[in-house]
């Protein structure tokens, strides 16, 4: 398994949350600073704005409040032709921002003029026309045609008893304000301008030549000429530039005051406040890669401690433990390790001890099995070997039985009578059965010992049916017994003639028995590679159920009312001896009317197994 | 014709003493291997029916002291036997050169002619040499000790 290790994971997690953090913070900090830059500059320059709106109408206040007081005094209601001109020189040289200036009579004729120009009829001029009715006029302000200054006309009734008698009409030169106007800084490249109602420029800190400069489509002088006083972000002046504006009205011209300051300016001073944001955030950076890997590497050194030693348990080393000495969560976590691997230990120990303790009892049982399979096997070989012995010996007596007998029945020894003839042919029947149930008792002794010896050779099957057939001839006409044969003309097998001739004589003996009347037929075929030979009988038959009896050891099918002798061990001892050849018996019956056993056996022995 | 019966068990002796009496054969009669090679060296015998399975020496034994012997292997030599009954022991028993092998027990009948085949053969000749030819001592030995 690869590791990943947590503390770089701790620390990666750790350094990210810090930047994210700071970043968002950053920004926030950036924006609300620049904000508060704008809004303080923009206040300022607001300031500045009503100040120089208040300089400009107290100026323009100033010379009105002149000119009312000039035309309200005792000479110039007398219409004193030559005290008017004085007061006219007198306020020209008295005030600098006013120019010309000129009193008409209510026929339009200039009556007192300043300057040398020769008097004229003024009555065809619209400000006259309206002066004459009782009101005061404020003109444009227009450009000199000669000198291009910046001139307005300022036309006032004059007033007898609220009669008008004539008016005074003067030419205000605007230049001071614009001078004075070009001298107030608005920041390093800002500006300030003075838009009369109409929307043309009167004043303006960078430009000289101004009256020309129309600004009424700009929303910054719609705003303030609509009377309306504020700040406006971002929007483009007529020098091009990206700025911001403060804005201030004055009411009584219908003019106003415009501050701009281009955004580049603001922004340098908010740049300068993002430049110690931006160190400050890496400074906090690098200080939190710092103190996120002291940390993660104090977080993850007890974990990677609990991870190597429960690794090594894993392993199967339980002679580890952990060494954290902490009140929290991972403390309590090595204690309970540490605890578990004593635990651990102990088991392991227990298991250790147990397992000694088992394998010493398998090996004891073992070695008991073994003794006792030893003893088996002894028991076993004494076992075939009594049989096989007694077996032998009860050979002995009985061929003293058999012999004597035959013996007496020659009559070697002397005449018999019948009845003794009768009684010893019984012996001689009795010690041939004992001597026939010795046999087979040896056979199947042999056979569960795996000690029987096949003789395999070729022989013909047909002629020992015809030889098995031939010696039971005699007691089938005893019986009065049918005895039937059907073979083919030759059948050679391969196989122990002896064990097949055996199974044959057990099935006629059997048929023999079972049968009082009718036939008994013995038939020989071949079914593919394999031989068959039948005995077929018209005898009492097997029930269904007994017929998987007929080949276990020592059972004789009870037969109703009939006792027959017999071994009990024919078909069983016959069956060991099919399967040794590699074949098999069946047997088929239908009870009270007959049996049928067949011995199925290769051709060639042991090529095929039935 | 005189046959020498050869059997440690007396009522054995005396069955066949009756029985082959009985077929006038004259009978000489021992007790073990021992005894028979001794009569064999008194007495003219015309055929030799032997036990296995007796004191000093055995019927395997005297058989093959018989085969081995010019003036003694062309008798007729029968084993008759109770203990030693195996197809096995019969082909070691025939490998010594005897003629029959007998199983105990048998009915006198079938007894009496399978003898009375024996001496036909015999009479007719055709019992002069042993079927087969003795056994190296080793060889015999070896099987011998598997009996």
């Amino acid at each position: 398994m690869r590791l990943t290790k947590i503390s770089y994971q701790i620390l990666l997690v750790f350094v990210a949350i810090v930047i994210i953090c700071l970043g968002i913070s950053g920004w926030f900090l950036l924006q609300i600073s620049e904000n508060i830059i704008i809004n303080k500059i923009s206040d300022g320059d607001k300031q500045l704005a009503y100040r120089t709106a208040e300089a400009v109408k107290s100026e323009m206040a100033n010379i009105r409040s002149i000119l009312e007081l000039i035309t309200s005094s005792q000479r110039w209601r007398q219409m004193d032709t030559i005290a008017i001109k004085n007061d006219l020189n007198l306020i020209k040289n008295k005030f600098l921002d006013i120019k010309e200036i000129y009193v008409a009579d209510m026929e339009g004729n200039q009556i007192a003029k300043t300057g040398t120009e020769k008097l004229e009829n003024v009555s065809k001029i619209w400000s006259f026309q309206l002066a004459k009715g009782g009101e005061e006029i404020v003109s444009n302000i227009i450009l000199e045609p000669n000198t291009s200054k910046p001139i307005q006309i300022i036309t006032l009734p004059i007033f007898e008893n609220r009669r008008v008698i004539g008016i005074l009409s003067a030419e205000i030169d605007f230049r001071k304000i614009m001078y004075s106007i070009q001298d107030i800084e608005v920041g390093q490249n800002g500006s300030l301008l003075v838009v009369a109602s109409n929307g043309r420029v009167v004043a303006h800190t960078f430009m000289e030549q101004i009256s020309d400069l129309d600004l009424s489509s700009s929303p910054v002088v719609k705003a303030v000429l609509s009377g309306q006083k504020g700040l406006m972000k971002g929007y483009i002046d007529e020098l091009g530039r990206k700025v911001v504006g403060s804005y201030v009205p004055i009411w009584e011209l219908g003019w106003g005051i415009i501050t701009q300051r281009p955004l580049t300016d603001i922004r340098a001073e908010v740049e300068q406040l993002s430049n110690i944001i931006y160190i400050a955030t890496i400074i906090s950076v690098l200080l939190a890669i710092l103190v996120g890997w002291v940390m993660s590497r104090k977080i993850s050194k007890p974990i990677i401690l609990l991870a190597n030693a429960s690794e090594k348990v894993a392993q199967g080393d339980l002679s580890t433990s952990v060494n954290i000495k902490s009140s929290n969560e991972i403390g309590v976590l090595a204690y309970s390790f540490n605890q578990m691997i004593v635990s651990l230990r102990k088991s392991s120990h227990e298991l250790q001890q147990w397992g000694q303790k088992l394998e010493e009892q398998v090996a004891k049982r073992t070695k008991e099995l073994e003794n006792a399979n030893l003893k088996l096997q002894d028991l076993d070989l004494l076992k075939s070997m009594f049989i096989a012995s007694m077996s032998h010996e009860l050979r002995t007596p009985l061929n003293s039985i058999i012999g004597f007998t035959g013996i007496m029945l020659k009559e070697i020894s002397g005449e018999i009578n019948e009845e003794q003839r009768k009684q010893l042919t019984l012996v001689k029947k009795s010690a041939l059965h004992l001597l026939a149930l010795i046999n087979d008792i040896i056979d199947i002794s042999k056979i569960e010992a795996n000690k029987v010896e096949l003789y395999i050779k070729e022989f013909n099957l047909t002629s020992l049916a015809q030889e098995v057939k031939n010696s039971f001839v005699i007691e089938t006409d005893e019986k009065g017994l049918e005895l039937l044969l059907e073979t083919p003309q030759m059948l050679l097998i391969e196989s122990d003639e002896r064990r097949v001739k055996q199974v044959l004589v057990n099935f006629m003996s059997n048929a023999i028995k079972f049968t009082d009347k009718g036939e008994i037929k013995i038939k020989v075929s071949r079914k593919n590679k394999l031989a068959q030979i039948s005995v077929k009988d018209t005898g009492i038959g097997i029930k269904r159920e007994d017929i998987d009896k007929l080949f276990t050891a020592f059972s004789q099918i009870p037969t109703s009312g009939k006792i027959i002798e017999g071994t009990g061990l024919g078909l069983y001892l016959s069956k060991k001896i099919a399967n040794l050849l590699g074949g098999d018996i069946t047997a088929e019956s239908e009870f009270g009317k007959g049996s049928k056993f067949t011995l199925t056996v290769p051709l060639k022995h042991k090529e095929i197994k039935v | 014709m005189r046959i020498l019966i050869v059997d440690d068990k007396e009522e054995n002796l005396y069955l066949l003493e009756t029985l082959l009496k009985g077929s006038s054969y004259q009978i000489v009669t021992a007790r073990d291997g021992a005894e028979a090679l001794n009569k064999l060296k008194e007495e003219s015998i015309d055929m030799i029916i032997s036990d296995i399975l007796m004191p000093k020496v055995d019927g395997f034994q005297l058989c093959r002291e018989c085969k081995k012997d010019d003036s003694l292997k062309k008798i007729p030599f029968v084993f008759y036997t109770a203990i030693y009954t195996d197809k096995k022991d019969m082909e070691f028993a025939l490998s010594l050169g005897a003629e029959k092998f007998i199983v105990k027990p048998i009915e006198p009948e079938v007894f009496l002619k399978i003898l009375e085949e024996v001496i036909e053969e015999y009479k007719k000749g055709s019992l002069v040499a042993p079927k087969e030819p003795i056994k190296e001592e080793e060889i015999y030995l070896a099987e011998y000790n598997k009996r």
